[in-house]
This record gives structure tokens, sequence and C-alpha cells, in this order.
């Protein structure tokens, strides 16, 4: 279960990740200040 | 449908796996060593140039970090960039005199508070750091090792994130310790370990994930310094000769890519050093690493209409690692759904696709899987977060009664 239990954190942080690079993309699109 | 399914699955397999396994085999054909400098030449003069934004209740212990570290004194400069900061900032950087140089300009982001700190770095070698991480005692002597080399134009340290190793706070009791304020602290140290380590327990959902991701990245990195260049730096403990150091664009994003890409693009090497050791805490939610990788890869985007040359093979010396590393990362998300939409359509034409399906939905079960954990243990991560703050801010304070 432990194993399962880190796989599925590890999936989650995959895709959590590859969401963010779309997000990203808007937000370099929109000049959105996520910088300052 | 069946072609577009195979290049997606192709382009994710190539990215994560395939290039990793070709940096391997190219690492251990080609190694480029490093001629690392030895009794003067390998404490050269350093610049250290930190951008703070209101970080008032860091910058103390972050200067006495920087101050205790085994360096010569005479070779060592502190910069630091108060960027339209509206709290102490200034004021605790003040009481250290002439040992660190402050410089405060208005807000204009990070990018242009490094900016103006670039006339005032009075040495050859600039090194940059942020306000909220720590450097171990040898970490400036181990990243400035490696410009004895001259075809060196830039060297990385190592970040280790708290969710990597123990070795993290016991690294901050050994900094405490080197200040001198152990004795005062005592117990409160104690304390403090105790909900540090509360902390790494119950964020460990999101921190399971990073520290993994962080170690491949570092990986990478190494293999991509052991054939030629990193394909940039991190943030918190880098350096560059300050002979090549440009002025960055306002609103840069990425300073820790562009700047050492560029002394790429000049036609030096930028290698990475991990014995050059940061210590850093990772984001204590998936919120707060979420936001992080948006900027980190909206940075990504940025840098291509900042720097287009890299996209140049005949321009770019590295440009196979940064279409395969940087390039192959921001294309991956489109061909994780690519890869399932053309999935569905074909699953019945071939056991071979059904076999696919089934993995990529078991996947995206598990990663749902993931995201209930997360949400599960978010309102305890909140709980210690508040009791780590809290004890920080007793520690804070009984150091203030003791000093």
């Amino acid at each position: 279960m432990a194993v399962v239990s880190r796989i599925a954190r590890v999936a989650y942080t995959f895709v959590m990740m590859n969401c963010a690079a779309v997000a990203g993309l808007f937000a370099a699109a929109r000049g959105r200040k996520v910088w300052r | 449908m069946t072609l577009l399914f195979w290049v997606s699955a192709l382009l994710i397999a190539y990215v994560y796996v395939g290039y990793p396994v070709i940096l391997r085999v190219w690492a251990a054909l080609c190694d480029r060593p490093v001629h690392l400098g030895a009794g003067d030449r390998a404490t050269p003069g350093v610049s250290i140039v930190i951008a703070a934004h209101n970080e008032a209740a860091l910058l103390r212990a972050r200067v006495d970090n920087l101050l205790s570290l085994d360096y010569p004194a005479e070779r060592r400069q502190i910069i630091v960039v108060s960027d339209g900061s509206t709290d102490d900032t200034v004021d605790v950087l003040r009481k250290y005199g002439p040992l660190v140089d402050i410089v405060a300009v208005e807000h204009g982001g990070k990018a242009a508070a490094l900016n103006a700190a670039r006339p005032c770095a009075r040495f050859e070698i600039v090194v940059f750091a942020d306000a909220r991480q720590v450097f171990a005692p040898d970490a400036l002597r181990e990243l400035v090792a490696p410009f004895a080399d001259p075809r060196i134009g830039g060297v990385t340290g190592e970040l280790l994130l708290d969710c990597e190793s123990a070795l993290f706070s016991n690294r901050r009791d050994t900094a405490d310790r080197r200040r001198g304020h152990a004795s005062q602290l005592g117990g409160v140290a104690m304390d403090r370990r105790v909900h540090a380590d509360r902390r790494r327990s119950v964020v460990s959902t999101i921190a399971d994930g990073v520290g993994m991701y962080w170690r491949y990245e570092k990986e990478l990195r190494r293999l991509e310094s052991a054939v030629g260049s990193t394909l940039g730096a991190t943030g918190a403990i880098y350096a560059i000769r300050r002979a090549l150091w440009q002025p960055l664009p306002p609103d840069t994003i990425l300073d820790d890519v562009l700047t050492p890409m560029r002394v790429v693009m000049a036609g030096y090497r930028v290698v990475f050093n991990e014995r050059a050791r940061a210590f850093d805490r990772a984001a204590i939610d998936a919120d707060a690493e979420s936001r992080r990788k948006v900027r980190t890869l909206a940075g990504n985007y940025q840098i291509l209409w900042l720097e287009p040359t890299l996209l140049l093979p005949w321009r770019n010396p590295v440009w196979i690692q940064y279409v395969s590393h940087k390039l192959g990362r921001l294309a991956v998300p489109y061909a994780l759904v690519a890869a399932f939409c053309t999935n569905v359509p074909i699953a019945s034409t071939h056991v071979i696709y059904q076999a696919t399906l089934v993995a990529q939905v078991a996947f995206y079960l598990l990663a749902g899987y993931g995201a209930v954990l997360e949400f599960m243990s978010r309102g305890e991560a909140s709980t210690a977060a508040a009791e780590v703050h809290a004890a920080s801010a007793s520690t804070a304070q009984t150091a203030k009664g003791a000093a």
C-alpha cells in the first residue's frame, strides 16, 4: 500500500507539473507578472 | 491517428527516458573533466549578489551564513540589493556596516535588482544567491574551484531540498553552532528540529514527487555538465565570471537560465559542481509547487523570445541538449493529451493499443489518488506550518533576547 501511495504521489506531481507547463504558456503569452 | 499516437508516445519516452540514456552513454564516452584550482587560484575574489524584496526576517541569518563561510574575508564581497523593500530590510543590513554593500532601488523585479548590483561588483567571480537558502561552509570554495580552468565561464552548485535528506536539518543546526548561537538557543533549536520533522512528515505527498523529480533533474544536469554545459543554473547557488555578466532584460523571469545560457553562447562551459551545496525547503503544498512550476515554465517560454538564437544549431553549442531537455519538457503536456485522445479510438484495433490505454487510465487514476492524498494532508500541513512559523518566531525572539 505504501508503494502504491508513493507511486500515486509521483504520478500526481508529474501531472501537476505538466498542467503547470500549460499554465506557464498562458502566463507567458498574457504577460502575467509571475516573476515579481 | 495511429501515427499521431506513436509520435506522441515516442516524444514522451524520448524526453523522460531516451534522452537521459543517450546522455549517460555520451558522458561515458566523452567525459570532459574540469581542472580544479589549487593555492591562490583556488580562492579568487568573489562578489556575492543577493536580490531581496521585503526579506528582513531572513536576511540576518543569510548574511551570518555568508560571513561564516570558509573563505578569506579579504577576497569576498557581499552585495544585497533591496528591491523596493518596504520592511526593515535595509535597517537589518546597515547593522553589518562595511561587511555588506547595500544597493537600494525602486521595486522593479529581480532582474532589474541584479542589474543594479552589476556596477558594484569588484571581484572577478560573481556568485548569485537568494535570501532564503543556506550555504554549506565550504560551498564558496567548491563553487569557485572550477574557474581555475579558463574554459569554464560558469558554475552551478547543488540545491538540497529538505525532502531529499535529513542532512538539511543537521546542516542548519551545524550552521547555528558555527554562528555561536547554539548555547543561547539550546532547546529552541531542538524544538525547531522537531517541528521541521513534523512538517516533513505531513508534507510528504508533494515532497515525495518533488524530491524524486529534483534528483532526476540533478542527474540530468550532472550528465549535461559532463558532456559540455548545463542548460541553466540553480538560482540559489551559481557563479559566473564578471566579464561575462550581461545586463538582463528587466522582466526576465529566469535569470538563472538566461545568464548561464549567455555564458554558453559566448563559448564557455557552465558546469555543475555537486560539492557546492545550498539547502532549502520544498514547497509546503502542491499549490505552492504549482505556482513555482508555472513561473519556471513561463520563463522557459520567455527565453525563446529573449534569446531566439538558442534555436539555431549553428549558434547554440548545446542545441541537442536544449531541444531535448527544455523544449521537450514544453512539448510533453500536449503529447500526453494527444497520446490519450488518439489511443481511445484505436484501442479496439490491436491488443497493444488496449494495453497502452489501460496503462494510461491506470496512471491517471493513480494521479487522482495522489491528488486525494494531497488534499487530505493539506489541512494537517497548514496546522504544522503554523506551528513551525510559531516556533521560528519564538526562536527569533529568544535569539534577540539572548543578543
